[in-house]
């Protein structure tokens, strides 16, 4: 049909030709998606007082003096990291460090801290654990689905959720499973389980809720809200606090998994509730943090409106919420007034938790940036950012 | 010196170039005040990911169903378009050896050549860019769709995200239908094909096909033969590799809209009435007035139309 197009030669319909194909070719290499095995992650953070260990949206994990922000250690090493860029870096994959190290699948799961290991859960179906001095590879765990979310790390125990449906319990010291076999719910499990002295809580996006016997795996309870469960399920004080894709967050007794209540919030729930004196604080997709009463659901404030989509769940530092939103702010909520402002604004989207240490946060983007802040400083809160010189 | 006579202006194109010229700029306007994102994102990606998830509702929650419905609703609004573009790809073949034939006439004299060309069309009521801009109009469609697809088949959270922030807020059902249902056969909608050749082939050669279909005899000239079939061998082939790299789901869209389009193709043209037997009685008359060639028209079918060529 270009032929048609207009009266041309037949060396200037073989150059169109040639464009036409080179154009269809470009299009296709930088719009197809290539399968969720090489999506990007989005960068989470967990830390102590003295260092931030984070696995970044490109799968490397990296741990940084919490002074200063300079590396420690990284796994794998970055030697050959910016050889395989661009299309054929996407196609090809990651590339690997002499010692064979390669990098991690995707990470959308906060790194768990336990003794002398920090443990990270990936999308390319394992879980790893790394030595928090050195950074060495201890033992890997293969699930037989993509892990997606957060890990509940209790009694030495990992307990997490996979694409496969399944719920696992590892034993940290050792990388082997505790149950005989995992727990199989219907679909997805993206959600951190929520764990007490007897049971283990876990959402699903089968729509239901399950409680599980801690030693053995066996179901107890479950319940259906009717609706995806992507998130993580908050417990406190006997009470689940659960939020799906129904746009409510639901209230149920963890005995029994009874319905308590269920507040309508106008958009999705993802991120893991905050409980804190007897209110309950989340945020929605639709850009609202909410603040309910544990005891009916109803507001505590009117929704304070920010800029962009709340994914991960606030936390809270001296009296204040601390909100990431997926345009790259991050918000300071007042828990008592519900008045806001804007703290801090990154390069990258704020799609996981922030983690607090003392008056410090460390907060990840998207965008392979991680940003240490004070927010006792007057001014710029930026104490600094990793990698330097990046902002 | 001649005196160059001015064309007549033709009221009724006139109308209707100014009508088109009037809606583009108007489209220009908006685009430029609101954002070309915006516009394809609420104008195209939007509506087509709402409906995708609308029909998946209402048919089962099959993916594959919805997807096949959702093709026919999109060739079944295209059709008028496709049919102009079958219908013009004809007239343009037959126009060809007039064509040739004004090549040969006037090629060494390019304005002339124009001249005369432009006049033939018009002659024949023939609009050389009515065959492509169908295909023009209906590309930002499919990568409209290509793009919902991938969206709704939302395997990593920050897909299902994206989902989520698109998803039509006020239509309460689709709260009971996330995440979909991606599985199909062997194939898990949302990773490509883990055999690598089941996809492809059908891909690649659901593609050629229709291609082989819709390209009409290009006559007796060579180069433009094998510029038809390269482009009908490397397309296919493209496509067919490009399938191992992107998720299954799409690649069965492309299989479901080419067969459905072959089915159409067929369709259209058993239809569409065979061009006249009788000669088309309209001569090019070149300027110094010698009467030219009739030649008679004779195409029936496209079997008649190759063996003719192969003479």
């Amino acid at each position: 049909m270009l032929e048609e197009v207009l009266i041309l030669d037949s060396g200037t319909k073989r150059g169109l030709v040639a464009l036409f194909m080179i154009m269809i070719a470009t299009l296709a290499a930088g719009c197809m998606p290539r399968g969720a095995a090489s999506s990007p992650g989005w960068t989470v953070v967990a830390a102590d007082d003295k260092i931030v260990y984070a696995a970044l949206a490109t799968g490397r994990v990296v741990a940084l003096d919490a002074t200063n922000g300079q590396e420690a250690w990284s796994y794998p090493l970055p030697t050959q990291q910016k050889s395989s860029g661009g299309i054929l870096g996407g196609l090809l994959g990651g590339g690997s460090s002499d010692t064979g190290a390669k990098p991690l699948g995707a990470v959308y799961g906060v790194p768990a801290l336990t003794g002398k290991l920090v443990v990270v859960a990936s999308y390319d179906h394992h879980l790893y654990a790394f030595d928090r001095e050195s950074g060495q590879e201890v033992w890997t765990f293969a699930a037989e689905g993509a892990l997606v979310g957060d890990m509940t790390v209790d009694g030495g125990i990992a307990y997490f959720g996979s694409s496969d449906h399944s719920i696992y319990a590892i034993d940290v010291a050792s990388g082997k499973s505790v149950w005989e076999h995992p727990f199989a719910t219907r679909n997805l499990v993206w959600g951190a389980p929520a764990v007490d002295d007897k049971r283990v809580y876990v959402g699903s996006m089968d729509h239901h809720v399950y409680a599980l016997n801690r030693q053995t795996g066996a179901e107890e309870w479950q319940q259906d809200l009717g609706s995806a469960i992507p998130g993580t399920i908050a417990l406190d004080d006997g009470v689940l606090y659960v939020g799906g894709v129904d746009k409510q967050l639901h209230a149920l007794k963890a005995a029994d998994g009874s319905r308590l209540w269920a507040r309508a919030l106008g958009h999705w729930v993802w991120g893991e509730a905050l409980v804190r004196d007897g209110y309950v604080y989340v945020g929605s997709l639709d850009g609202k943090v909410h603040a309910v009463r544990v005891s009916d659901g109803s507001p505590r404030w009117d929704a304070v409106t920010v800029e962009g989509a709340v994914r991960a769940g606030p936390v809270a530092l001296d009296g204040q919420l601390l909100v990431g939103t997926d345009v790259g702010k991050l918000y300071r909520i007042n828990m008592e007034t519900g008045s806001s402002e804007v703290l801090f604004s990154a390069t990258g989207s704020l799609l996981s938790k922030p983690a607090v240490v003392g008056q410090r946060i460390y907060i990840g983007t998207t965008t392979d940036i991680v940003y240490a802040l004070d927010t006792g400083r007057q001014g710029e809160p930026q104490v600094w950012v990793y990698p330097p010189r990046t902002k | 010196m001649q005196n160059v006579s001015r064309p007549r202006i033709d009221p009724k194109q006139l109308r209707k170039s100014l009508i088109t010229w009037g809606l583009v700029a108007v489209a220009v306007v908006v685009v430029s005040q609101v954002g070309p994102g915006v516009v394809w994102r609420e104008g195209l990606i939007r509506p087509a990911l709402n409906a995708l998830l609308f029909l998946y509702t209402y048919l089962g929650r099959s993916f594959i169903v919805a997807i096949t419905a959702f093709t026919l609703v999109l060739r079944a609004i295209t059709m008028p378009l496709q049919v102009k573009q079958i219908k013009s790809a004809k007239r343009m073949a037959e126009l060809k050896p007039r064509m040739d034939e004004l090549q040969k006439r006037y090629g060494g004299d390019k304005t002339r050549l124009v001249e005369e060309q432009q006049k033939l069309y018009k002659n024949m009521g023939v609009n050389p860019l009515s065959g492509c801009l169908p295909t023009f109009i209906q590309f930002p469609i499919w990568i409209a769709l290509y793009q919902a697809i991938n969206s709704v088949l939302a395997d990593t959270p920050l897909k299902l995200m994206s989902l989520g922030k698109e998803i039509y807020a006020t239509f309460v059902p689709f709260v009971g239908i996330i995440p979909l249902q991606s599985h199909f056969l062997w194939l898990d909608l949302a990773k490509p094909d883990p055999t690598p050749f089941v996809l492809p082939i059908l891909v690649g050669g659901t593609m050629w096909l229709q291609q082989k279909m819709m390209t009409p005899s290009s006559g007796s000239d060579s180069q433009q033969q094998s510029m038809n079939q390269t482009m009908q061998i490397m397309m296919p082939l493209m496509f067919g590799y490009f399938t191992t790299q992107f998720a299954s789901g799409l690649a069965l869209y492309f299989v479901i809209s080419n067969v459905i389009g072959i089915v159409m193709q067929w369709g259209i043209e058993r239809i569409e009435k065979p061009a006249a037997s009788t000669a088309l009685s309209q001569a090019v008359t070149p300027a110094n007035g010698a009467a030219a060639e009739v030649k008679e028209k004779v195409s029936y079918g496209r079997k008649k139309q190759r063996r003719k060529a192969k003479r």
